[in-house]
């Protein structure tokens, strides 16, 4: 399903702009988190809503529920209920992956993976976000990954990017100047 | 042999590469798969990805084409085996174009589309590469076709003459000789100067390894470069096949130097960018074939060029090979085909099974710019032919009906019946322009016209090998002079007659 990708971008935009018209923007995205955490924990949750055998009255009671049990922004109730009723809840995931890249840059912020051989001290960690924050003149959210195949060095993805200054790499590339 | 190895020599220059090592890292936009499936892959990510350019699987090793640029993922033909790539692996921009090796190494192999050797003869030996799609030059760069392109083969020679620049369609039913055709040409152009490359798209590897077999048995290999892309390799392969051989050709042309190009065939060549097209969700036009179909012919075929002076006065000339269905030239593609080229020869299962091969249909065939290239000895003796030729069909029509006939339309027959006999010509025995000439002449000016059917071949050989032998100085002057003066027209009278009296006792 290639268009998957469009659907959820026009979701996510369409809550973001609603959030900032109305200075929602923080609550919708603990919302947001929120059910993202209960699809992470419970992997029926999201296919309990979009089977269409259970009464859509019982799934909308379902989410109403959940908005109010955790006090919820009752946008967020609403925005899920367009979903069932547009038959696009199962594409959540992808809505709200779509809905962090905008919140991020909202807040220039940006997702970057690092991928070291051996788990980062502070130090270095706080070196890594000084130096990498400056060159890409965003606030870093960071997510991190040990590979101990790439030997020494780190491995940086953003935005589509792959930065590769691992040992590894530097390795091939040598084999391939020596062996050319 | 033992091999001495100075250890000093080695480090230093490991040494010297280690200290021209100075990157150390690498930065590149990478990409997901999103799906994968008949040799076509949907890649999410690559925002800065082109249209047309490579990409690279690292995982697999192998390579893929930018086709289709779409609002959050791209389509990519992959050029190698699909089975082994999975969804979510990693797709790398390479930021060039797809290419290709081009230059003299290419010469006397075979390679695939991407300029890979086939043929086991070790690494292909070129330093330079071409961009396998390109514009096809400008009005400016261009000047008209001048200089004749000799097939070798009479009836082309003469009635549908080809020139240097040109694009002639080679069309007809399948196992009509289209493919002969274009093989007795290359064969054709030993010591002529033309470097041949023989594009072979969806063809059975045992064909192509039987072509391959024919120009080495003829020393074809030495001038040729031969692309395959065989039935059993994915679509994408079939598609860049014929910009690929095209790219190769063109370097000849750039420099200067004339190269013919065959591409076998263009029928195959649609259907796998079909398959591709419609695996890429492109909307289906016309049987199927997508909107863009006449394009990937069009922009290929304009490619072939004769070059100004000022450019160097190189020439790539083209010879597309269509198959038909049943003979049909009014489907999708043969139409699309004839309208963009300069001509086509039109070959016929009736006349194959008449014994008259080449089965050329005269009466279909054309060339639309040959004509300014033919040389003068040739249309001196071409004019009459083509007329008496047409002249001829038209009678047989009547003389069919069983009427009694005049001795003028008797004579007009006979005297047609002996060019078609004439006409024929046995495969991989391409014959140079003065033979031609000479054929010809003796069929035109009626020295034939007394000869019985049945010895018409036996007196060609025999002339033939009476010009080579006894009145060489007419060959010779033919070759260098182009035309038949009314001096050696006096010469070769005296020539005929003489051989004709001892032919017939």
């Amino acid at each position: 399903m290639d268009d998957k990708f469009v659907i959820a971008e026009k979701y996510a935009e369409a809550l973001f702009e609603y959030s900032k018209e109305h200075s929602l923007i923080e609550d919708i995205k603990a919302g947001l988190d929120l059910i993202k955490a209960i699809t992470d924990l419970n992997s029926g949750f999201l296919y309990w809503l979009s089977v269409p055998v259970i009464p859509e009255s019982e799934r909308k009671a379902l989410i109403q529920e959940v908005v109010d049990r955790f006090s919820l922004n009752p946008a967020i109730a609403w925005f899920l209920f367009i979903l069932l009723e547009k038959k696009r809840i199962r594409f959540f995931e992808e809505i709200y992956s779509k809905f962090l890249v905008l919140y991020n840059t909202y807040h220039h912020r940006i997702d970057v993976e690092l991928i070291t051989a051996r788990p980062l001290s502070d130090s270095e960690r706080q070196l890594f976000l000084h130096i990498w924050g400056s060159y890409l003149g965003r606030w870093i959210e960071l997510k991190e990954s040990i590979d101990e195949n790439i030997i020494g060095g780190i491995k940086v993805y953003y935005k589509g990017w792959l930065y590769d200054g691992s040992i590894a790499k530097r390795l091939e590339l040598l084999r391939e100047e020596l062996t050319r | 042999m033992t091999i001495k190895i100075n250890p000093e020599e080695i480090s230093s220059v490991i040494k010297s590469r280690l200290e021209s090592f100075s990157q150390t890292y690498d930065l590149a936009q990478v990409g997901r798969v999103l799906e994968v499936g008949d040799g076509i892959a949907r890649i999410y990510g690559l925002e800065d990805a082109m249209s047309g350019e490579l990409v690279y699987f690292p995982k697999q090793d192998i390579y893929g084409m930018v086709l289709n640029l779409e609002e959050e993922s791209v389509g990519v033909c992959l050029f190698g085996d699909d089975s082994d790539v999975l969804e979510g692996d990693e797709v790398r921009c390479t930021g060039r174009i797809a290419e290709v090796p081009v230059g003299d190494g290419l010469i006397g192999r075979v390679v695939n589309p991407l300029g890979m050797p086939i043929d086991g003869k070790g690494e292909v030996k070129s330093d330079r590469f071409r961009p396998i799609e390109r514009i096809a030059p400008g009005v400016i760069e261009r000047q008209p076709v001048k200089e004749p392109l000799q097939t070798g083969i009479k009836a082309i020679d003469a009635m549908i003459p080809i020139g240097r620049g040109q694009r002639e369609l080679i069309i007809g039913d399948r196992q009509t000789g289209k493919t002969a055709i274009a093989i007795d040409a290359i064969i054709n152009q030993k010591g002529k100067g033309v470097v041949c490359v023989y594009v072979a798209i969806g063809q059975k590897n045992s064909t192509i390894a039987n072509i391959v077999k024919t120009l080495e048995r003829f020393g074809a290999m030495d001038y040729t470069i031969v692309v395959a892309a065989g039935a059993s390799e994915p679509a994408p392969l079939l598609y860049i096949a014929p910009y690929a051989g095209c790219a190769m050709a063109e370097e000849f042309l750039e420099t200067g130097r004339h190269a013919l190009i065959i591409y076998d065939d263009l029928t195959k060549h649609a259907q796998a960018y079909r398959e591709m097209s419609l695996l890429l969700r492109r909307p289906p036009g016309r049987e199927a074939y997508p909107g863009d179909i006449f394009y990937a012919h069009s922009r290929l075929l304009e490619r072939a060029c004769k070059y100004s002076d000022a450019k160097g006065g190189g020439s790539l000339t083209a010879l597309p090979i269509i198959e038909t269905q049943a003979g049909d030239v009014t489907t999708y593609i043969p139409t699309n085909v004839i309208s963009i080229t300069d001509g086509q020869i039109y070959l016929e299962t009736n006349l194959f099974y008449q014994g008259i091969r080449p089965a050329i249909n005269v009466g279909l065939s054309v060339s639309r710019v040959g004509g300014n290239a033919q040389v003068k000895a040739m249309k001196q003796v071409a004019g009459r032919l083509r007329l008496d030729l047409a002249q001829y069909r038209e009678m047989e029509a009547f003389a069919q009906f069983g009427t009694e006939l005049d001795k003028a339309t008797i004579a007009q027959l006979e005297r047609g019946r002996r060019l078609v006999e004439i006409l024929k010509q046995g495969q991989y025995k391409p014959m140079s322009l003065a033979e031609e000439v000479m054929v010809l002449y003796v069929g035109v000016n009626g020295y034939l016209d007394d000869i019985p059917m049945e010895r018409i071949k036996e007196f060609e050989e025999a002339w033939l090998s009476a010009l080579k032998t006894d009145y060489k100085q007419i060959l010779d002057e033919i070759e260098a002079k182009k035309e038949i003066s009314e001096d050696l027209d006096a010469q070769i009278r005296k020539a005929v007659e003489e051989f004709k009296s001892g032919f017939l006792k």
